[in-house]
C-alpha cells in the first residue's frame, strides 16, 4: 500500500462525519484482502476468517482516532489482525478442551472439512505440514512465504528481532520439508 | 519484484523442494463476490454497535450482564456476607447435622464461589438488587459498555453473544 494513499486515509479519519466514513471505507477497500488472507491462512476456515476480520475492522474503527502515526498504518493494522488471530486460536483451543475434555481442536480436520479449500494433493500435504508448526512460527512462515514480507516489516509487526525471525523461518522450512517427505 | 526474487532465492537455498511449490496455487478459495460485499457488512456492524438501543433488551437473559456491570467486586463481599446470613439459617433448618459447624466466613466463601447457583430473585427479594424492569438505561455509556464486553468476552455465554450479534 503506497504511503500517499495511507496519508490520504489518515487525513480523512481525523475529520468528523462523512469524511471519517469515507476514510474508513477507503481503509477497508485498501486492506480487506491482505488482512483476510493473513488471517485465513492461520485459522483455515473461511467463516472463522470472516469473523476475525470483522472483529479486526470493528476494533480499528473504534481505535483509529488513537492511532498516533508512530508506526505505519500498514504495520498497525497487521498487528491488530495478528493479535486477534492468535487470540481466536487460543480461545478456540480452550473451548474445545473444556467442552470435549481433550484437545480436539485440530486445524488439519478444519482444512479437510473446509469447502473453500480446493488444493491439489500436494498442496494439501504442504498445508498439513505447515499446520504442524506452533502458531507463532506458522505465522512467521506464512508472512514470509505467502505474503512475501521483508524481515524488517515482520519485525515491526511481531515485535521480534530480524535475527530471531530469520532463524524461525529457516527452521520452519526445514521442518515442513521433513514432514512432507515422511508423508510421500 | 526484487523482494520476490530475494525470497525465492532464500527458499531455494533452504529447500528447493518447497521453493518449487511456491509458484503453485495454494488451494484456498473465497465465496464469490465476498470482497465486494465485505465493506458493506463491516459498516453494518459498525452502525449496529453505534446504536445503544441495540444493547438494551428486556429479555431476562440480560439480567446477569447488568448484575455484574453494576455490582462488581467492591460491593460483592458485602452482598456475600448478607446472603450468608440468609442462607446459613436456611440450611441449618434443613440439615443441622452437616451445617452446625459452618462458620459465616465459610458460608460467605461458598456463596462467593457459587454465585451462579443463587437466583437473582433472592437478591431482589432481599433488596440487594433492583429489578431489571425498573432499571434506567438512559445513562449507559456505549464506550464503557464496549470496553466491558471486550474484557468480559471470555465469560459471556456463546449463545447469549450470538443474540447480540
Amino acid at each position: 500500500m503506497k504511503e500517499s494513499a495511507d496519508k490520504e486515509i489518515l487525513v480523512l479519519l481525523k475529520k468528523p462525519g462523512r469524511d471519517y466514513e469515507e476514510g474508513f471505507r477507503l481503509l477497508l477497500r485498501a486492506y480487506q484482502e491482505k488482512l483476510y488472507w493473513h488471517i485465513r491462512r492461520m485459522v483455515i476456515d473461511h467463516e472463522d476468517a470472516n469473523d476475525v476480520l470483522q472483529n479486526v475492522f470493528l476494533k480499528v474503527y473504534r481505535s483509529i482516532q488513537q492511532f498516533e502515526g508512530k508506526s505505519k498504518l500498514y504495520t498497525w493494522l497487521y498487528r491488530i489482525a495478528t493479535n486477534e488471530t492468535l487470540t481466536f486460536l487460543k480461545q478456540k483451543r480452550k473451548r474445545s478442551t473444556v467442552s470435549i475434555g481433550k484437545d480436539e481442536f485440530d486445524l488439519v480436520n478444519t482444512l479437510k472439512a473446509d469447502s473453500f479449500f480446493e488444493g491439489s494433493e500436494v498442496m494439501y500435504k504442504l498445508q498439513q505440514a505447515i499446520l504442524q508448526l506452533p502458531d507463532k512460527q506458522r505465522l512467521v512462515f506464512n508472512m514470509r512465504y505467502h505474503e512475501e514480507m521483508s524481515y524488517r516489516e515482520m519485525s515491526l509487526i511481531l515485535d521480534t528481532s530480524v535475527g530471531a525471525l530469520k532463524a524461525s523461518y529457516h527452521h520452519a522450512v526445514r521442518k515442513i520439508e521433513e514432514y512432507i517427505k515422511k508423508l510421500v | 519484484m526484487e523482494r520476490k526474487t530475494e525470497i525465492l532465492k532464500e527458499l531455494k537455498e533452504l529447500s528447493p523442494f518447497i521453493a518449487e511449490m511456491k509458484e503453485k496455487e495454494d488451494g484456498f478459495k473465497v465465496p464469490e463476490h465476498y470482497f465486494d460485499y465485505l465493506s458493506g457488512s463491516v459498516l453494518e456492524q459498525v452502525k449496529l454497535q453505534r446504536d445503544p438501543s441495540f444493547f438494551i433488551s428486556r429479555e431476562k437473559s440480560f439480567k446477569w450482564l447488568d448484575f455484574f456491570r453494576r455490582y462488581q467486586v467492591s460491593l460483592g463481599f458485602t452482598v456475600v456476607i448478607l446472603i450468608a446470613l440468609i442462607v446459613v439459617p436456611f440450611y441449618r433448618d434443613h440439615n443441622e447435622e452437616n451445617l452446625a459447624d459452618i462458620s459465616a466466613e465459610d458460608a460467605a466463601l461458598y456463596i462467593a464461589n457459587n454465585l451462579d447457583d443463587f437466583e437473582t430473585s433472592l437478591f431482589i427479594q432481599e433488596g440487594l438488587l433492583e429489578d431489571i424492569a425498573d432499571s434506567d438505561f438512559s445513562n449507559i455509556n456505549i464506550n464503557e459498555l464496549n470496553d466491558y464486553l471486550e474484557e468480559s468476552i471470555d465469560e459471556i455465554d456463546e449463545i447469549l453473544l450470538e443474540q447480540f450479534l
